[in-house]
């Protein structure tokens, strides 16, 4: 049985991607437990059982993904200390790399924590893995992120653009402002071409966990003048119940034969939606045995990376690369 | 008075200009689906 923590819309969005994948039964915790119990019954159908339960119950699933704001590290080595497996849809810095520090803990539990199972993280590291084999070898690893799911996780976009970005180049972990390194990022449509800048995010350090060839691995986010003058000021106005449209790019560059060579993926969707898939395409994974124990990030050498990516694609998520010309 | 006289035909003539280039520029290349863009990706098998 998977279980999901949090009833944000990351959280419905897995319930929907898992039930529509075919688990019959599914639990949901949430603290405000109101949204955890409208969520189930939303969700339920004929032949599925999804229930809203008590957060100690979660002990008894099979695997749980951690799907409320950051942070999971706690909740992750309390699971995994009680032999349930855990996926999370953590993208916060701190509490990513105190996740991977618990590879000791999961290793001896015999159970599995998959690190970063969203949109990014998560879907950059499947599509970096799925473009690498297109290259005899891959060095570089860019990704560009557009857009927000829920309140959550507009907060954190909001403090991503205020604190240090880190970067992997050449060899050495890179500390720059975040909010600087302006760079125009083009998205698939409809999202388009969008000012994308440094942030605070995981990426890189799951990315060249997981593809440790990788020489430089960046990110950036999409942000307008506003959201950079005011990251570091408490947020003026609400966050969206949910962002419009978001977008992920993910750019590698490597070497085919003799010739330097790019390949450019991407997904325009709503943000929750592609996190959801993600996730729960991740549980079912983590669930059918395809992942080892210890701490595993989507992309690395030992995660059923083409299941899942086929998965998240057969749920819905429309992916697109970049052909820049007729002669590709 | 004649100052201003040069001026409004300096106006006029940059004026007459940009209206050609901008005429001459509207058979401008359009992007056509075969030199590229977003096409759907397929994982490998």
């Amino acid at each position: 049985m998977i279980g999901v923590v949090g009833a944000g819309l990351v959280g419905a969005r897995a319930i929907d991607a898992l039930v529509a994948s075919g688990q019959v039964q599914v639990a949901i915790n949430d603290a405000n437990l109101a949204v955890a119990n409208r969520v189930a019954s939303r969700a339920s159908r004929e032949n599925v059982r999804v229930s809203a339960v008590q957060v100690v119950q979660m002990f008894e699933m099979n695997v749980v993904v951690l799907a409320g704001p950051a942070p999971h590290a706690k909740a992750a080595r309390n699971l995994l200390e009680a032999g349930v497996s855990v996926v999370s849809c953590s993208d916060d810095v701190e509490d990513v790399l105190a996740m991977l520090d618990l590879d000791a803990i999961a290793r001896e539990s015999r159970q599995t924590l998959v690190v970063g199972a969203a949109m990014s993280p998560g879907l950059s590291g499947l599509l970096v893995r799925s473009l690498a084999s297109r290259f005899d070898e891959v060095d570089e690893a860019h990704v560009a992120v557009h857009g927000t799911a829920g309140p959550a996780c507009a907060q954190q976009h909001h403090r991503s653009l205020a604190g240090q970005s880190i970067g992997w180049h050449d060899g050495d972990w890179l500390r720059r402002p975040a909010g600087s390194g302006r760079e125009l990022c083009w998205f698939p449509d409809p999202v388009g071409p969008r000012d994308c800048y440094r942030a605070e995010h995981a990426d890189p350090v799951l990315i060249h966990h997981g593809v440790p060839a990788l020489l430089r691995v960046t990110v950036r986010m999409s942000a307008n003048r506003r959201d950079r003058l005011t990251a570091r000021l408490p947020m003026l106005t609400p966050p969206h119940a949910e962002g419009g449209t978001g977008a992920l790019r993910v750019e590698v560059r490597g070497w085919l034969g003799e010739s330097r060579h790019v390949e450019v993926v991407g997904v325009a969707d709503r943000v929750a939606q592609v996190a959801g898939v993600v996730a729960a395409a991740t549980a079912r994974g983590v669930v059918a045995g395809g992942f080892g124990s210890g701490v595993r990030v989507l992309g690395d050498d030992d995660s059923p990376n083409d299941n899942i990516l086929r998965e998240v694609a057969a749920g819905g998520i429309r992916l697109r690369e970049f052909v820049g010309s007729a002669t590709n | 008075m004649k100052l201003f006289r040069r001026l409004l035909l300096v106006l006029s003539v940059a004026t007459a200009v940009v209206g050609i280039l901008r005429v001459g520029g509207g058979g401008k290349q359009r992007v056509t689906t075969k030199q590229g863009g977003w096409r759907a990706y397929t994982p490998s098998k």
